[in-house]
């Protein structure tokens, strides 16, 4: 029951005062001094919190350590009382949400200020097991007077925004992109430039560098021979996340995933893992109304850029995508990675779409093995084996038409999938000569 | 929220703290016999009930009940004797008194700190202290046995009624302040 912002009488003092006047009362008029004595102790509590009577109506405020943060990590939510001279005990309760922990479990926490400064800081780690933008920090917050005789309260404070940015899955790939098309960057291009890869060795042509003659060869052959090398070209890449469909529980950081976690933090993952490289990286949320673009750069401002946007993905936000008025804005030459379980139209339809354009498109298939959505329920069940089979016929679908698709599972899922997809182009490019 | 929902989400210090109120009303009842005084099952029980609520809801105006309750009981059931029974009496109320006055400083999960504690350690030396003196000083006056004065009585009685006063407008001040 909330009794308002202003100082009142606590059980507490009505306890001590009552049940002291009265047993006191009582012990005079009958004359039972025994009766005195079991009033003294209360009496003397009642004397105190009566002159400990609170002036002085305190403001609370509460704010977060940080606003953003990864999923697991912890902040601390910051309750400060000002104008709490009067204040000697006060008390803050976190309203609990999905997904956030704090640390006391109960998300009640005490502070006892004895030298009445004027100011009491209640601080309480909080974490949130799972991405998203929350709304932390609200709870109520109380306060009682010197012998526990006033109260202050419960009062309500309001929530903060808190962005849980994705913890990015495990990844790491030894595959060179197989369409780089920049101008620096740490993959070996078609052409020929400076760079580290070994080409060939040919004859010496005006505007060689000395350092590039090879002296064997030219020995051999009484000509100057250089060795060439491919240049070093940076990659474009297109993230794709189909947040209009999540399948699956999700249970936080330690526990099981949905297919939209999946999707996230595969995405969060492979962005990290090229930006780092140098390469450019770009992103479209399928299924999103707001911040469903981030244009195609590199840097690691754009990192922060791609996975805040990552963590503002709402799923099923907008199921009534208009595919038709959609700009994807590739960049030639890019590849396109689609994560996605392939269980919406949608989904479906872009990567076709996509691969249509004659774009390296992948699909990331982001439904976990273990994923259990039908529970205890046969017809449930029994349905969402049909789904998979539907799944199954469309996936093998998008392999016919030249589409590989691959399950996430950390490290090297892409590497063999990317030389597939580099030999297939340079078949290609030898096939046009 | 029930109070069975708030016991579910004590804190173990919090528990204990409970089966203090439940465990203080008990001892005052065994007290009374060991003091001397006669033993009534029925109102023994109805105090039990009484004490269980409180345990359930410490925060509440029951424990103000208990109190006085117990009081009468003491009233009705003891001789009047001014021994070593009467202090544990004494010791006994304000222990529930303090459990209860702990359990209502904050929600189902609160863990007292040790300044906190340190605190309340500390009046309660001084509280005790206070029934050890009246305790002390009315043996003392019982031994002198002086002759009844209506001075003395009138006197005290004036106090009270001054002190009550003081409560009434302190008490009565805040609750028209609040609107209820």
């Amino acid at each position: 029951m909330l009794r308002g912002s202003q100082w009142h009488a606590s059980p507490v003092l009505v306890r001590a005062a009552l049940g002291s006047a009265a047993l006191s009362v009582v012990a005079v008029v009958v004359g039972r001094p025994d009766l005195l004595v079991l009033a003294a102790p209360l009496l003397v509590h009642a004397v105190g919190a009566v002159v400990g009577r609170p002036r002085r109506t305190p403001a609370a405020a509460v704010r977060l350590g940080t606003p953003y943060v990864r999923e697991g990590e912890g902040t601390l939510v910051r309750v400060s009382l000002d104008h709490a001279e009067d204040v000697e005990h006060a008390v803050f309760a976190l309203v609990g949400h999905k997904h956030v922990v704090a640390r006391p479990a109960s998300g009640v926490v005490g502070a006892t200020d004895t030298e009445h400064a004027g100011r009491i800081a209640l601080e309480l780690p909080v974490a949130s097991l799972r991405w998203g933008r929350r709304r932390i920090g609200d709870g109520l917050v109380a306060g009682t007077s010197p012998w526990g005789g006033y109260a202050w309260g419960p009062v309500p404070v309001f929530p903060q925004d808190l962005t849980v940015l994705p913890q990015p899955g495990v990844f790491d790939s030894r595959t060179a992109s197989p369409h780089p098309i920049g101008l620096v960057g740490q993959h070996p291009a078609r052409r020929r430039g400076d760079g580290s890869e070994f080409e060939s060795i040919r004859p010496f042509q005006p505007g060689d560098r000395l350092r590039r003659v090879q002296w064997r060869v030219s020995l051999r052959a009484g000509t100057l021979h250089v060795t060439s090398t491919v240049a070093e070209e940076d990659a474009s890449v297109l993230l794709l996340v189909d947040s209009g469909v999540e399948v699956g529980r999700s249970e936080g950081l330690p526990g099981r995933s949905s297919t939209l976690d999946v999707a996230v933090r595969a995405a969060a993952a492979v962005a990290e893992h090229y930006l780092i490289r140098g390469d450019r990286v770009g992103l479209r949320v399928l299924g999103s109304t707001r911040h469903n673009a981030v244009h195609t750069a590199a840097g690691r401002r754009h990192l922060r850029r791609v996975v805040d946007t990552l963590a503002r993905v709402v799923p099923g936000e907008n199921r009534d995508l208009d595919l038709a008025h959609m700009r994807f804005q590739v960049p030639a030459g890019s590849i396109v990675l689609v994560f996605s379980p392939m269980l919406s139209r949608v989904s479906v339809v872009a990567t076709s779409t996509l691969a249509a354009r004659g774009l390296d498109v992948v699909v990331v298939d982001c439904l976990p093995a273990d994923i259990d959505v039908a529970g205890d329920d046969a017809r449930a069940a029994l349905a969402w084996r049909m789904r998979l089979l539907e799944r199954e016929a469309l996936l093998a679908r998008l392999r016919r038409s030249g589409i590989p698709v691959v399950a996430w599972r950390g490290p090297g899922t892409l590497d063999e999938v990317l030389r597939r997809l580099g030999r297939r182009g340079v078949r290609t490019t030898a096939g046009h000569r | 929220m029930s109070p069975l929902d708030r016991v579910a989400l004590s804190t173990r210090e919090e528990r204990a703290m409970r089966a203090v109120v439940l465990g203080s009303a008990l001892v005052f009842l065994a007290l009374v016999p060991l003091g001397g005084g006669v033993f009534h099952p029925v109102f023994c029980a109805v105090a039990v009930a009484l004490a269980v609520l409180v345990a359930l809801l410490p925060e509440s105006n029951a424990a103000l009940g208990l109190v006085l309750y117990l009081g009468v009981l003491w009233l009705l059931s003891m001789p009047g004797h001014l021994d070593g029974w009467t202090l544990a009496a004494a010791v006994d109320l304000y222990v529930l008194h303090l459990a209860c006055t702990l359990l209502s400083l904050g929600p189902p999960g609160h863990r007292p700190d040790g300044a906190l504690l340190a605190l309340w350690w500390r009046r309660s030396v001084l509280c005790l202290g206070a029934a050890v003196l009246v305790w002390a000083a009315a043996r003392v006056v019982a031994f002198l046995d002086l002759p009844p004065s209506g001075a003395a009585v009138g006197l005290a009685l004036v106090l009270l009624l001054g002190w009550l006063a003081v409560l009434t407008g302190r008490l009565g001040g805040e609750r028209g302040r609040d609107g209820s």
